[in-house]
């Protein structure tokens, strides 16, 4: 990132990105179909769930694999623990940027709770390796509903915590709004998607627009950023939008948790030979900072033919590099953080 | 998408620009091959289109089929959410040469970085209207790399350097 300053204002700012390529996409093509979740989960590693089902998504598309209601309300589950989960990194990453330390650690103690449930689910914190083409690697452990619906009533305490300390300080208001905003016209011919177009009133979710994993029978408002506020777009309606988004995720699990079907969590044949014909496909996922597409190609081998992810970053990013000439120097960080940009997922 | 409609439009605008058409995977999506050299015309003819602006590319897909180079592009229209996929291949004389595709950033803001991440991957040199290649800075033999990395004479074997 190299920005040139008139004293303490940005004029032009260029990035170059490249720098943490992985070879992901690649390595992918050289390994089995069944590997390639682990691959995909490396993705992002805060979102791991998305990667992974984006990936399983498209490979049952393309082979035709039925997945199991219980696998589905699952995978839903997993997806609004890790977009929680997610948002809370980008406050942490924010709280951080403009100071605000005392925040980063209440939030990184109810994150760890997060963390946990995967680990109660998945054996991993991070990197589950849980899907599978055909629904889910094991069946919930017990009493994780009952820790997800604690998890629930828990964070509903703790987001009036969070306004209470952080959201509704002057200090931060003070630093955020106005910040960075980005316009409607601007969101969308960079292709802004996720809490970001949102923020911006750009009414764009995966989960409704093409429901995957049972989202559609589920009840959710998709919170909105209004362009009648005084900064549309800023750094603040990022992030508020962000905490919004939270309390939607609450509902969605609770939902999710006390309505999960009973039955098999992987569909019949998911254990035989995996047999993908020749075809293409592309998934779409919601991940917690945008639209999350997968791109697989099969040739009949046992093999992908070609992988290849589209990451909500890359926008982010070109959001990012726009919007920071005129802005002050020492807003950098708080700009960088307020647009949840994720390299590893950027360069792959 | 009204399949029929839109090809009416593209033929009389842009002549003998679309070789082939097709649905895309198992979706009931359309999706159309486009002559090369013609595909900057027709993204914006479709970017422009007073009815369904196609103002969104979603998303650029650069693979290796049999011996081409093919490049997919995802449309979608902000309006009606409508979906619409666009191909174009070209053929490289060797592996390890680069070839030209059209670039679509002057049409899509959006598509940028999404070429620039193509082109070293693929080798593809992404050609403004006049006709010269973008000028990036690509770090592959600062690195001591040859060919290019995710084609399909590139096998990766142990996961590191060139081989």
């Amino acid at each position: 990132m190299r920005h040139r300053l008139d004293g303490e204002i940005v004029v032009c700012s260029e990035i170059e990105t490249g720098y943490l390529h992985r070879g992901l996409e690649k390595a992918m093509q050289h390994q089995h179909w069944r590997a390639g979740t682990v691959l995909a989960d490396r993705l992002d590693p805060e979102g791991a769930i998305f990667g992974e089902l984006a990936f399983c998504m498209a490979v049952e598309e393309i082979a035709s694999i039925p997945v199991p209601q219980r696998a589905q309300d699952i995978r839903v589950l997993l997806c609004e623990l890790a977009r929680i989960s997610g948002h809370m990194a980008y406050i942490v990453r924010v709280a951080q940027a403009v100071g605000a330390e005392t925040m980063v650690h209440y939030i990184l103690r109810d994150r760890e709770r997060i963390l946990d449930l995967f680990e109660l689910a998945a054996g991993a914190r991070f990197a589950p390796n849980f899907l599978r083409f055909g629904g889910v690697r094991l069946d919930v452990s017990e009493g994780f509903i009952e820790r997800v619906l604690e998890l629930c009533d828990l964070l509903r305490v703790r987001i009036k915590e969070y306004n209470d300390l952080f959201t509704f300080n002057h200090i931060f208001q003070t630093r955020t709004r106005g910040v960075a905003c980005v316009s409607r016209v601007q969101a969308l011919e960079l292709g802004l998607t996720g809490p970001n177009a949102r923020a911006i009133g750009i009414n764009l979710d995966a989960r409704r627009g093409h429901p995957y994993s049972g989202y559609d029978r589920l009840d959710f408002e998709i919170p909105l950023g209004g362009v009648d506020e005084d900064f549309p777009g800023d750094s603040n309606g990022r992030f508020m939008l962000r905490l919004r988004e939270i309390s939607v995720c609450l509902d969605l699990l609770k939902q999710a948790a006390e309505a999960i079907a009973t039955g098999a969590t992987l569909g019949r044949g998911a254990n035989e030979a995996l047999i993908v014909p020749a075809g293409e496909a592309y998934a779409r996922v919601e991940s917690s900072r945008g639209l999350l597409g997968c791109f697989l190609v099969s040739d009949g081998g046992t093999q992908p033919a070609r992988v290849q992810f589209r990451v909500p970053s890359f926008a982010n990013l070109q959001a990012f590099e726009r919007v920071v000439p005129g802005n002050r120097l020492e807003d950098i960080p708080l700009i960088f953080a307020s647009f949840d940009i994720c390299i590893p997922e950027l360069d792959r | 998408v009204d399949t029929g409609a839109l090809l009416s439009k593209i033929n009389k605008a842009v002549p003998h620009a679309v070789s082939e058409k097709q649905r895309f995977g198992r979706t009931e999506f359309l999706c159309l091959w486009v002559v090369r050299e013609k595909l900057r015309d027709v993204a914006a003819l479709l970017k422009a289109d007073a009815e369904e602006p196609f103002d969104w590319l979603e998303n650029l897909v650069v693979m290796q089929s049999g011996q081409e180079i093919v490049a997919t592009y995802f449309l979608r229209s902000s309006q009606k959410q409508n979906q619409l996929l666009l191909r174009t291949s070209v053929k490289p004389s060797s592996q390890t040469e680069w070839v030209e595709l059209p670039s679509i950033s002057s049409v899509w803001e959006s598509g940028e970085p999404m070429e620039m991440d193509a082109a070293e991957l693929f080798g593809v040199r992404f050609t403004d209207a006049l006709g010269k290649p973008k000028a990036w800075r690509f770090r592959r033999e600062e690195m001591g790399w040859t060919g290019f990395p995710l084609r399909k004479n590139l096998v990766r074997e142990g996961g590191h350097g060139n081989g």
